[in-house]
């Protein structure tokens, strides 16, 4: 994301919680509307369900709503909203572990020129990829999602997890060789795994 | 030949998040370190393929609404500055006076500073005192009860 638009992005918020804190809490479905793709894809990769996603992303917002009057404008707004979720995601992972994994052929947004075929190998992949990334350690899957998938740099992350930022770079190297390991193919093979091999997407994580 | 060079900042470099310096000088070091060049080719070919591989959902449109039912729209209303001067009137406030006046009555009924006097005259003296004193404080105990329903019913019909 360049600086510019960061910076556009920190000003609309900033403008829009000010509106909500003097009393104007209608205002508050635009946040909802501007982040709530971000949050409900981070709950799906921590529960892997869509029910408890969708349960977990209303909770992250009213907790959110309720702290507004906490939130210090010296930091971004995003920050502060991604270190309720993933504190309320790691909570609930020490709560309740998942019963059951439910493999998300949801909406995949992929481009029209894209054929059946291209798109169940999408899918597929997908599937591989947050369920893998979902097995790892909660340390190293957070850093991964919020590096990979909600495009946060190491400093952002060191914020939202309150860790250092050289932890943070750490835990990435080492949480990309885990996945990597996790992807892997295994010589007992089988089809979905031929999707992983060196020729595959995924052997990209070397 | 290894590369000692600090491996803590190679993701904040593929995400551009550092200064300028820091980036012109990584740059210029990946010119001639094979080693960390391979490091920033693994992470930048991970984002690529992650990013590819990354499942974006449609949030129910059900999500959006229930929380917007679930929150309470008029939590921030009382922070305006209309609001914080009604609260000055509040109940509550009232409440640590009449403590305060409370315990006054109660030090001046201490009998331990007239060891002298005899009983039937402590509690002659007793009654004379009591009576003194409530009578100023059930005037403006009622003075106060009509002032503070005066307030509030101004206050609710600026509401209105």
């Amino acid at each position: 994301m360049h600086d510019d638009e960061a910076q556009v992005i920190l000003k609309r918020d900033a403008a829009l919680i000010h509106t909500i804190l003097k009393g104007n809490g209608e205002r508050y479905d635009d946040i909802v509307e501007r982040y709530q793709t971000g949050l409900y894809r981070t709950a799906y990769y921590y529960t892997q369900n869509v029910e408890d996603a969708r349960d977990l992303t209303q909770d992250i917002f009213i907790k959110a709503y309720n702290n507004l009057a906490g939130f210090k404008q010296d930091s971004a707004f995003s920050t502060w909203l991604y270190r309720i979720a993933i504190n309320h995601c790691l909570d609930w992972c020490r709560k309740k572990k998942p019963q059951y994994v439910e493999a998300a052929y949801l909406n995949n947004l992929s481009t029209e020129d894209d054929s059946p075929e291209d798109l169940f190998l999408q899918q597929e992949i997908a599937y591989e990829v947050q369920a893998a990334v979902s097995s790892l350690p909660a340390i190293y899957s957070t850093v991964l999602i919020l590096y990979y998938f909600e495009d946060f740099s190491p400093q952002q992350i060191a914020d939202i997890t309150d860790t250092p930022k050289r932890t943070v770079e750490t835990r990435l190297f080492r949480g990309r060789k885990m996945l990597r390991d996790k992807l892997h193919p295994t010589p007992s093979g089988g089809e979905g795994h031929a999707m992983l091999s060196e020729s595959g997407q995924l052997a990209q994580l070397r | 030949m290894p590369c000692y060079r600090s491996r803590d900042n190679w993701h904040s470099y593929v995400k551009k998040s550092l200064s300028e310096t820091e980036l012109d000088e990584m740059t210029s070091h990946l010119d001639h370190c094979s080693e960390c060049h391979d490091v920033v080719s693994v992470i930048q070919e991970t984002v690529c393929s992650l990013t590819k591989s990354r499942v974006d959902f449609l949030p129910p449109t059900a999500i959006k609404i229930n929380i917007m039912m679930a929150i309470d729209k008029n939590r921030y209303v009382e922070n305006s500055p209309s609001a914080n001067s009604s609260q000055f009137f509040a109940l509550k406030n009232w409440g640590l006076s009449m403590i305060a006046a409370g315990l006054l009555l109660f030090a001046l009924n201490l009998t331990s500073l007239t060891p002298n006097f005899k009983a039937g005259q402590m509690d002659e003296l007793h009654m004379e005192l009591n009576k003194q004193i409530t009578i100023p404080f059930d005037k403006m105990s009622q003075v106060a009860n009509d002032a503070l329903g005066k307030i509030e019913s101004l206050i609710r019909s600026k509401h209105k």
